[in-house]
Formats: C-alpha cells, sequence, structure tokens
C-alpha cells in the first residue's frame, strides 16, 4: 500500500506491502486453534494416549511462529519523508525503524527499473551518486509504478532554501 | 554533497542486491526454487508418478484377482500390494497432486505474489521424495512392505517384519511436510489476499483448500501420535495398544479414524473447490448459492470429527454409540446434498460447453453423488454388519476417491493447464481421455458393488468360484483405466511441448484473478494488479 501526506513542499510517502489480516484476528485464530488441539489431545490423553499432547502442542507452536513471521514481515514499513532541501528514508517493522538513510533532496534521483526478464518485477530506487536504496519490493507492480510517480512528484517540487537544508543535513 | 546518515547501509546494499535473479540453471533450479509455480509443478508430477506407482500396484491387485486361485502372488505379499497401494494413493498421489494445486493456484486467485513462506514452501515438497524413498524401500527389506492395510491396525501391524519403523518414519515425514503444507496455505490466504477480497469474496476452491488446512492442522498429530505409540509398543516395552500388558488394541482403530475419516475430506474438499471453479466456468453463471457452499463445506469439515466410529460398527459397540455415529453420518448427506444441489442449480439454463474439463466435473458430481449414497448404505448399522469389510466398502470409497476426488484433479489440469503452460491442450485426446477413463473406471468399480452384496470379503487374494465373473470385469476396467492414464500423460507432455496459444482468459467463461494474468502465468505473478470488484 501506498499512502502520501503533508502540505506544501513537505511530504511523507509511506510504504507497506498488503496484509489482510490484522495481527488481533491472528492473536484469535491462534487462541480458537489451541482451543480445538488442546481439546483433541486432552481428550486423547484422559484415555491414555498422551502422545497426541506434545505432536498437537508442537503443531500448534509452528503455526504460531509461522503467523508472527509473516505479520512481521507484513508490518514492514518504508517512509520517504521530504523536509525541505532533505530526502530521509527511513526502513523498519512497525514503530521500530531499522534503518534511517539521508539524501540531500537536490541529488536524489527516482528509478523505476524494469526487469530484463519478461514477467520479473520491476526495482524503485533512490539513487544520488552511485548510492541506491531499493524501495518498495514488497509492493504489487502497479503499486510500485504509483509510488515511483508520487517520489517523482514530490522531489521535483521545488524547495525554499537549499543552503539550510544542506546544514540540516550535515547535523543529521 | 553525500549523503550525511547511514545506518545499517550495508544490510540495505545486500538486501537490494537479491532482488531480481531468475530461476537457477538446469535441475538444480527445482531444488532450490521457492517459486510456488515451480513447487506446484514438483507437486504435481511426483503426485503423477506416484499415481502411476499406486496404479501399477493396483493392477498387481487386479491380475490375481482375475480369476479365482491363487495364480501370481503369495497371499502375504498380495497384502503388501493393498496396503502400498492405499498408502502411495492416499498420501503420494492424491494429497500431493490437492497441494499442487494450492501452490499454483493460491497466490494466482488471491492475488498474492507467492507463498507466505516460500522456504518452507520448497522443504515441504522436498521431504516427501525421501518419504516415499523410504516407505518403498521396505518392499526389499525382511519380512517385505507393510502388510497390514493402511489402517495399521495393531496388533496385526506389530507382527510384520522389519518394516514398520522405517514405515513409520516414512509417514511422519509425509505428516510434517503436510502439516508444515496446510500452515503455509493457512498463513498465506489469511494474510496475503489482495485487498478488497474478504472472505467471502475468496473463489471456493480457496475456501476449500483452507477448509481443509483446518482439517489437516488438526487430524495429523492424531495420526502422528497414534504411530508412534504403535512404534513405542514395538520397541520400547509400551503397551498402548496391547491387550497383554492392559492396552487396547480397539482404541487404535478409534484413534486411527478420528484421524482417517477427516483425511478422506481432506482429500475430497480441494476436488469439490476445483469442481465449484469449474462448472460456473462452463456454464457462464455464477456459482449458486455461494455462501451456502462455504457453510456446507465448513459443516463437513465439522461432522468429520464426529462420525469415525462409523468405520467400526462392528467391533462391538454399546448400542447408543452405534446410533450417534449412524446418525452423524447421515447428517453429512445433508450438508453433501447442498452442494450436490448447488453444482446442478448453477448448470440448469446455463449455457454450457462441454469442453474436458466441464465433462470431468459433471462426471464427478454424479459419480460423486454415486459413491455418496453407498455410503449412507453403509451409515446404516443394520446394514453396515452385512457390508463390513466386503468389496461393497471398496467400491463405495473407490467411487468417491477415484471418480471424487481424482476426477476432480482431471477436472482441475485441464482446466487450468493452458494457464500454467501457455498451450492449450489437444481437446480432442483430451475427449477421449475422458471417455475412456469414466468407461473403464466404472467398468472396473461398480460390479465391486455386486461382489460386496453377494458377501466377497476384501483384502484377499483368492475367492469362491461365485464371485469369477464379476472380478474379471472388474480387472478388464482395471487395466483399460491404467492404461487410459498413459494417454494422460501424453496429452500433458504435448501440452508442455506446444500447441496452440491460450489466452489470458482461455476459457470465455472464465472469472477471477488468475485470468488476469498471461497465459503462460509468469514466473512472478502480478505484472498487471489485481482488481478485485
Amino acid at each position: 500500500m501506498v499512502s502520501m501526506s503533508g502540505e506544501g513542499p513537505d511530504h511523507t510517502v509511506v510504504l507497506r506491502p498488503n496484509l489482510s489480516l490484522s495481527w488481533r484476528q491472528a492473536k484469535a485464530l491462534l487462541v480458537v486453534v489451541a482451543l480445538v488441539l488442546a481439546g483433541l489431545a486432552s481428550g486423547f490423553a484422559v484415555v491414555g494416549l498422551w502422545t497426541v499432547l506434545p505432536l498437537a502442542g508442537a503443531e500448534w507452536l509452528a503455526l504460531a511462529v509461522a503467523l508472527y513471521v509473516v505479520q512481521r514481515r507484513g508490518h514492514r514499513m518504508e517512509i520517504v519523508s521530504v523536509r525541505g532541501g532533505c530526502v530521509a528514508v527511513e526502513k523498519g517493522c512497525g514503530p521500530l525503524r531499522a534503518s534511517k538513510r539521508e539524501f540531500p533532496r537536490g541529488w536524489v534521483r527516482v528509478h523505476l527499473r524494469r526487469s530484463p526478464v519478461r514477467g520479473y518485477p520491476s526495482r524503485l530506487v533512490l539513487a544520488m551518486h552511485g548510492e541506491e536504496v531499493a524501495l518498495g519490493d514488497f509492493l504489487a507492480e502497479d503499486e510500485r509504478r504509483h509510488a515511483a510517480k508520487l517520489l517523482h512528484r514530490t522531489l521535483v517540487r521545488p524547495f525554499p532554501d537549499v543552503a539550510a537544508t544542506a546544514g540540516s543535513v550535515r547535523r543529521g | 554533497m553525500s549523503a550525511a546518515t547511514t545506518r545499517d547501509a550495508h544490510d540495505d546494499a545486500h538486501h537490494d542486491d537479491h532482488h531480481h535473479h531468475g530461476p537457477e540453471p538446469g535441475v538444480m533450479r527445482w531444488v532450490y526454487t521457492t517459486n510456488h509455480k515451480d513447487i506446484g509443478t514438483l507437486y504435481l508430477v511426483f503426485s503423477f508418478l506416484m499415481l502411476l506407482l499406486g496404479g501399477l500396484l493396483a493392477l498387481g491387485i487386479r491380475t490375481e484377482l482375475w480369476s479365482p486361485g491363487l495364480q501370481f502372488v503369495e497371499p502375504d505379499f498380495f497384502n503388501q500390494l493393498t496396503t502400498m497401494h492405499a498408502l502411495i494413493m492416499v498420501f503420494g498421489a492424491i494429497m500431493p497432486a490437492t497441494v499442487g494445486f494450492a501452490n499454483w493456484m493460491v497466490p494466482l486467485m488471491i492475488g498474492a505474489p507467492d507463498m507466505a513462506l516460500p522456504r518452507l514452501n520448497n522443504w515441504s515438497f522436498w521431504l516427501l521424495p525421501f518419504a516415499f524413498a523410504l516407505l518403498i524401500s521396505t518392499f526389499f527389506m525382511e519380512g517385505g512392505a507393510p502388510a497390514a492395510g493402511w489402517t495399521l491396525y495393531a496388533p496385526l501391524v506389530l507382527q510384520g517384519g522389519a518394516n514398520l519403523p522405517f514405515a513409520i518414519f516414512a509417514i511422519h515425514l509425509m505428516g510434517i511436510a503436510s502439516v508444515m503444507g496446510a500452515i503455509n496455505i493457512i498463513v498465506t490466504i489469511l494474510n496475503m489476499r489482495a485487498p478488497g477480497m474478504t472472505l467471502l469474496k475468496m473463489p471456493l476452491f480457496i475456501w476449500t483448500w483452507l477448509i481443509t488446512a483446518f482439517l489437516l492442522v488438526a487430524a495429523m498429530p492424531v495420526f502422528a501420535g497414534a504411530v508412534t505409540m504403535l512404534l513405542t509398543d514395538k520397541f520400547f516395552g509400551t503397551s498402548f495398544f496391547d491387550a497383554a500388558g492392559g492396552g487396547d488394541p480397539v482404541l487404535f482403530q478409534h484413534i486411527f479414524w478420528f484421524f482417517g475419516h477427516p483425511e478422506v475430506y481432506i482429500m475430497i474438499l480441494p476436488s469439490f473447490g476445483i469442481v465449484s471453479q469449474v462448472i460456473p466456468t462452463f456454464a457462464r453463471k455464477p456459482l449458486f448459492g455461494y455462501e451456502s457452499m462455504v457453510y456446507a463445506t465448513a459443516s463437513i469439515a465439522f461432522l468429520s470429527f464426529i462420525v469415525w466410529a462409523h468405520h467400526m460398527f462392528t467391533v462391538g459397540m454399546p448400542l447408543a454409540g452405534e446410533l450417534f455415529f449412524m446418525y452423524t453420518t447421515m447428517l453429512i448427506a445433508v450438508p453433501t446434498g447442498v452442494k450436490v444441489f448447488n453444482w446442478v442449480a448453477t448448470m440448469w439454463r446455463g449455457s454450457m460447453t462441454f469442453e474436458t474439463p466441464m465433462l470431468y466435473a459433471i462426471a464427478f458430481v454424479i459419480l460423486f453423488t454415486l459413491g455418496g449414497f453407498s455410503g449412507l448404505m453403509l451409515a446404516i448399522v443394520p446394514s453396515d454388519f452385512q457390508y463390513h469389510d466386503t468389496y461393497f466398502v471398496v467400491a463405495h470409497f473407490h467411487y468417491v476417491l477415484v471418480t471424487g476426488s481424482l476426477f476432480g484433479i482431471f477436472a482441475g489440469v485441464y482446466y487450468w493447464l493452458p494457464k500454467w503452460t501457455g498451450n492449450m491442450y489437444d481437446e480432442r485426446l483430451g475427449k477421449w481421455h475422458f471417455w475412456l477413463s469414466t468407461i473403464f473406471v466404472n467398468i472396473l468399480f461398480f460390479p465391486q458393488h455386486f461382489l460386496g452384496l453377494a458377501g466377497m470379503p476384501r483384502r484377499v487374494p483368492d475367492y469362491a468360484v461365485q464371485f469369477a465373473d464379476w472380478n474379471m470385469v472388474s480387472s478388464i476396467g482395471g487395466f483399460g483405466f491404467g492404461l487410459s492414464q498413459l494417454l494422460f500423460a501424453w496429452i500433458v507432455l504435448q501440452c508442455c511441448r506446444g500447441g496452440k496459444q491460450a489466452t489470458a482468459e482461455v476459457w470465455d467463461g472464465s472469472d477471477g484473478l488468475e485470468w488476469t494474468v498471461p497465459s503462460p502465468a509468469p514466473y512472478h505473478t502480478f505484472e498487471t494488479p489485481p482488481a478485485v470488484r
């Protein structure tokens, strides 16, 4: 999903993968599956067939880990903030930002590169002086195109004071 | 000017680097692949090989039963054939085939780029060849392969040769593969649906697979626990199922069928889903009663957990137990009837055409219903006392699993093959395959009803001469049906190698996200965006 907020020259573009299950729903699902499996396995344990119990537990754990991994991956976020002359790219999961890079706005270019192999996803990058940051690997193709357009439009807008921005970049 | 702040830049660079590699060249593509289409293809090819192997064992059975007396195999080897035929067909042919469909079609139908856990997907598949190599290797061990039937009833199974630990380890591996596959499917369907695709907008194939995956999650630990207890009874001195040590052999039957009956639905529900996709396409009408289909599928899944003892009416249960399991079993006819009614109502006044997938779907509806009816007969306790352990039961479950599950799978292969390969299959040969399969499968299994009603027991290599004629007819059907599948292999091979170019839509009545991508579906899907209305 691609969303943009902000007014005037300052904008924030947020990229997130599509996730059709909320964490709350995932937890509810795990509780229901746990109850069902615990019910079945306990029933068998009561009549003496206790080996079902640890196997059911292991299976539930595997489901929980799988859901957690996918949910965590689904909560990844990439935020491109344009503030004055500075472009900041933050990547991370939920409120936790694992990495942050900043570029001077005037030098940043947005590239959407088509794959040389037909049917492969395109690649969206912010580039400056040989350095690149890939964005939106998790997006669908149309979303990536949309993100590229939004970023391009945002970055080519006129910004007020280049000198002031350069100073703020050095401080970062 | 330079970039001022860089944290974790190395990570980023690394991450950016591994984005656009194509498939590995050569054979290693299939070993390393995490692509859902590759893994789907692996599952389908593997299941077809297992179908041929299981079919070969079945032909061994039918050859021996061609005429009364012992001609070709010893009774013990005959028992090995029946046991291994069932294990291979259930765990090696039907289940992996439906998982193959799930791998290919779930991401395409929900608008996801791949399965949620692609590496787990690779692992799920690659456990199977090892599991089956292990299982098949038992044929060459002292005492041969397991011979106690696929039900592995204790204490009979414990009296076999050296095969038991190998067979049980193989079953554990198959179980792990199934559970991992099921977890992957659950997580994919729930988390990765395209925006706008709410649960009640999902195609019915997705619904049936979601419910199947939950059935697997609930049933597999029970089976794994059961076979583990067999192992400890044999090698570690426990007495779970040994009456001499205070255990109860009947308890094994209960625990086995608690898994075994849902297992039947694990095999049939995905075919329900396939048929529910095929019929609306060729009737050119939306599926009649979509929501009732979803609820009916869920009801069948729930009921499948409270009917298990109908497989063991003759074991000596209390009357209340027999009545309970008789009524719950008969209750399954209600949601199943809803489904059959909806399929027929979808066809009603539709602009129907009869391409091969539709022919298989119609045959599925008719012949599966026939298998359902004989199931109802078996559900009635006093009748079951008559039919139990006879060929009537064999006829019943083969109508459900061959003309049900397998015909559904055939319908699905012909339906989606142009999407997978980009080429149309040879329609004329497809129809030949259909008619040959349908005629021979009925010659194979229908006479087994007569044999069973006349009292011929199952799992015997020899029989009274009164059963000779129908056994010969059945064997002729078996060979005809088996040979017809070589034609199927040829049609699929021919389609993979070339043919008329398929359009993206393929069928003019097709509807769904999978038909919005080009044919063949690109290695990475959704070059054009999914739109869910």
